[in-house]
């Protein structure tokens, strides 16, 4: 009896002390995530204001931004540029201590938000497009110049008699948009002679198939076109599939944007015949290292060429 | 036992006090995550009544508007946290922007309020045009957050609960464990308590059984029970050593007392002699003036072969009788046997040889024992010639070996079986023997009685048909015990 008692003292308090140990754990653990607080305060707020657009090129560019805030101890709000929402209006009054903006819109008023933002003294780079101004803002991001040119270079290195081009703008690409005058010049002085006509512009909107669609009309209205240059990935490959069902591989050339698996595809199978590749992400990351010497510095790199590259058969 | 009372009390309210503590932490918890909804919320509530008295003074310049409007200002500034860290959380990163967009929509009501006071139309006006805006964007990055917070509260929410359930039944599990414990603890503390009486008892049986030597209760922590047990072990310890007090002097008594009514048996028996001595003397004078008589009778009528054999009787009783003494010169016993051998002679004329042998210079040198040569010889006529025919012999020898004399009496006779010689060598004690003591009995009662330390002072040897030799040592070099 004496020893069944001492067992059930000892079992019973062993199991009340694992029961109160477990309960005390979990309402730790659930006061912790509660108050969970970062063990490394970061040291700035910085906000990135780009189109509600979010394909795989303002994605990266985010991702680029994010790292680079994380690696050197920084915050990143990510807000819209869209006009009607005000994101970019009152990011003077949002207590953030630098601003990125991707100011694809239209010139005057971009400019006035961005002065508003110089006026209170916040640090601003720009990204993927420039806007003109007396005091130029840091950029960061490719030369559409250059762009334009490789665009062009892949045109005419494969092309044996005189180009026929036309070139798809896309919503779901604005910067591009914007600055399609410096990529044409870019494309036409890269293939001089060899240019036949005025180049053709196009735009496709946000919706990812709308490029097949408007390759199809295009073909079928007009069959002097053979060289079709995309701005954005999406477009490449939904216009790569439309060339194969018209059955015009061969007759046209399709130089596309991006290097998706599917884009590398078609180029090995000869359908693509090139591609140019930015790096966003690495816009992104430049972006915030740029505000952050701004910050701790007082000065950054008045433009960052972040490079543009050409994905061919050749293999270069 | 108070202690463990107390010890269980604590328990169980330490026990509830952990289960109230941590059903209010995660009261707390689960309110903390709507504490900054609601600040949000009110603040939202605020900054839309503040435009009421905002309006009124930069309309009216009112002394009321203004008074409400530094007040209001002042509340809402108190309720913007003083300081609103940079998180990782998104959430947390869009509610730091809004508060600092509401700081900044209050800063513009001070600079339209000073414009106002300055009567700067061209300043107030684009500022508060510009707040208008603002407040609506407030407001509208209010509702977004909220959705967002609410969103994310969802998730957390599921999560909460799983703890919140898990947590519960944990203490649910600690409070059954906790009271089974307590339980058990007070049952032990009652054992404690009880067990020693428990043993009390069982002492208190084997005590009044006579068992005094069972081992001392050993003490409890409980002082009061502590006190009973030690008075009772003291009780138990010198209850034993009285008793075994009065055990040794029963022993003594109980000896004493053995030995007295020996010593009384003894003086019964010696009485007895005495008085059977008495008669003796008494009817041997009768018998000597009877047997002179006869022997005068029968030689005045010429038969002087009756006369010698009366003579010789008479000389053999006032032999027995004349010595008074219980040890006697071996010469007395000798003479005595003589004469009795003579009578058995003309009792027994033609079949039974008579041998008495002895070295005649050891009749002088040597005491034993009064009468123990004839009844033996006497037991040999009498019961070893019943259902013999033939010549019957009997041996009497003297001899000395080493330090001991040797009486031998021996017989040709019939023998005497082992049982009896067994019942011979070994008699009854005293007190439980037959008074009536005859013959060879008699002979080794005295005998042993006289050399109690010698055991074989006697011996028979005996065999069915092959005669009986009864041997006696005496030692010479000690004297017989002849006190009692």
């Amino acid at each position: 009896m004496k020893l069944l008692l001492r067992i059930g003292l000892i079992l019973s308090g062993l199991l009340a002390l694992v029961a109160f140990s477990l309960s005390l754990a979990l309402v730790r653990a659930l006061h912790v995530r509660g108050a969970e607080a970062d063990s490394r305060a970061p040291e700035y707020h910085f906000a990135l204001y780009l189109p509600d657009n979010r394909n795989s090129f303002f994605t990266e560019i985010i991702r680029g931004a994010e790292n680079a805030a994380e690696e050197m101890n920084a915050v990143l709000s990510i807000h819209t540029i869209d006009p009607a929402r005000f994101d970019l209006e009152m990011a003077s009054f949002s207590g953030v201590d630098g601003v990125v903006v991707c100011p694809y819109l239209e010139h005057s008023f971009a400019r006035r938000q961005l002065e508003k933002l110089q006026a209170r003294q916040i640090p601003l780079v720009l990204i993927n497009h420039n806007v003109p101004n007396d005091r130029p803002w840091p950029y960061i991001g490719t030369n559409n110049f250059d762009v334009g040119r490789k665009m062009g270079t892949i045109a005419g290195r494969t092309a044996e008699e005189e180009v026929r081009l036309a070139v798809v703008y896309s919503e779901k690409e604005p910067g591009m948009f914007a600055e399609r005058e410096l990529v044409e010049m870019g494309i036409a002085d890269a293939l001089r002679e060899k240019l036949r006509g005025p180049i053709m512009s196009l735009k496709t909107n946000s919706n990812l198939l709308d490029a097949e669609r408007m390759v199809y009309e295009l073909f079928t209205d007009d069959s002097r076109i053979n060289t079709v240059i995309f701005t954005d990935s999406n477009d490449t490959i939904a216009a790569a599939q439309v060339i194969i069902d018209m059955n015009l591989v061969g007759r046209v050339r399709i130089i596309g944007s991006g290097n998706d698996p599917g884009i590398i595809e078609y180029i090995r199978k000869g359908i693509v015949t090139g591609s140019i590749v930015v790096n966003p992400e690495k816009i992104g990351y430049q972006a915030v290292k740029s505000l952050v010497e701004l910050r701790s510095a007082g000065y950054t790199s008045t433009s960052v060429d972040t490079g543009v590259e050409i994905v061919d058969g050749s293999g270069r | 036992m108070v202690l463990s009372v107390f010890g269980v009390f604590i328990l169980l309210v330490l026990s509830t006090t952990y289960i109230l503590f941590s059903s209010i932490r995660m009261q707390e918890i689960a309110d903390s995550s709507f504490q900054k909804e609601r600040n949000l919320k009110s603040m939202q509530e605020s900054l839309m009544t503040y435009q009421t008295p905002l309006l009124e003074y930069l309309s009216t310049r009112s002394s009321n508007a203004l008074a409400k409007l530094l007040v209001d200002s002042q509340t809402l500034r108190n309720k913007i946290p003083a300081n609103m860290p940079k998180s990782t959380d998104s959430t947390e990163l869009r509610e730091r922007e809004v508060y600092a967009l509401i700081l900044s929509f209050l800063d513009m009501a001070d600079a339209a309020v000073e414009a106002k006071r300055g009567r700067n139309i061209a300043g107030y006006i684009p500022v508060y045009e510009e707040m208008t805006r603002l407040l609506k964007y407030i407001n509208e990055e209010v509702e977004k957050l909220s959705t967002e917070r609410f969103r994310d509260q969802l998730d957390a929410y599921g999560v909460f609960v799983a703890d919140f359930r898990n947590i519960q039944l944990w203490n649910l599990l600690f409070i059954i464990f906790i009271s089974f414990f307590s339980i058990l603890l007070l049952l032990r503390a009652v054992e404690k308590m009880t067990d020693p009486m428990v043993r009390l008892s069982e002492m208190a049986t084997e005590l009044s059984d006579g068992h005094f030597g069972v081992e001392d209760i050993k003490t409890s922590s409980i002082y009061e029970i502590d006190h009973v047990v030690e008075a009772f072990n003291r009780m138990k310890n010198e209850i034993g050593k009285y008793i075994e007090e009065i055990r040794w002097q029963e022993n003594i008594k109980q000896e004493y007392m053995q030995e007295r009514l020996r010593n009384l048996k003894m003086e019964e028996l010696v009485r007895r002699m005495e008085i059977y001595t008495l008669q003796a003397q008494m009817n041997p004078h009768f018998l000597f003036n009877t047997l002179n008589t006869g022997m005068q009778l029968a030689i005045v009528e010429g038969a002087d072969r009756t006369g010698e054999y009366m003579e010789y009787l008479s000389l053999l009783f006032r032999h027995n009788i004349r010595n008074k003494d219980s040890i006697v010169p071996l010469r007395h016993e000798i003479e005595g046997l003589k004469y009795y051998f003579y009578i058995l002679k003309v009792r027994f004329p033609k079949n039974l040889d008579l041998v008495l042998d002895y070295p005649e210079e050891m009749l002088d040198g040597y005491r034993i024992p009064v009468s123990i040569l004839q009844p033996l010889v006497e037991n040999c006529v009498v019961h070893a010639f019943k259902n013999s025919a033939g010549p019957s012999s009997i041996v009497v020898r003297i001899e000395k070996r080493r330090s001991d004399l040797v009486l031998t009496v021996a017989d040709n006779g019939c023998g005497i079986s082992a049982e009896i010689v067994e019942g011979l060598l070994h008699p009854l004690p005293i007190d439980e023997s037959s008074s009536r003591v005859m013959g060879l009995e008699n002979v080794i009662q005295r005998l042993y009685f006289f050399y109690p330390d010698k055991k074989d002072v006697i011996e028979i040897e005996s065999a069915s048909g092959s005669g009986t030799t009864i041997t006696i040592r005496i030692d010479t070099e000690n004297e017989p015990c002849i006190a009692f």
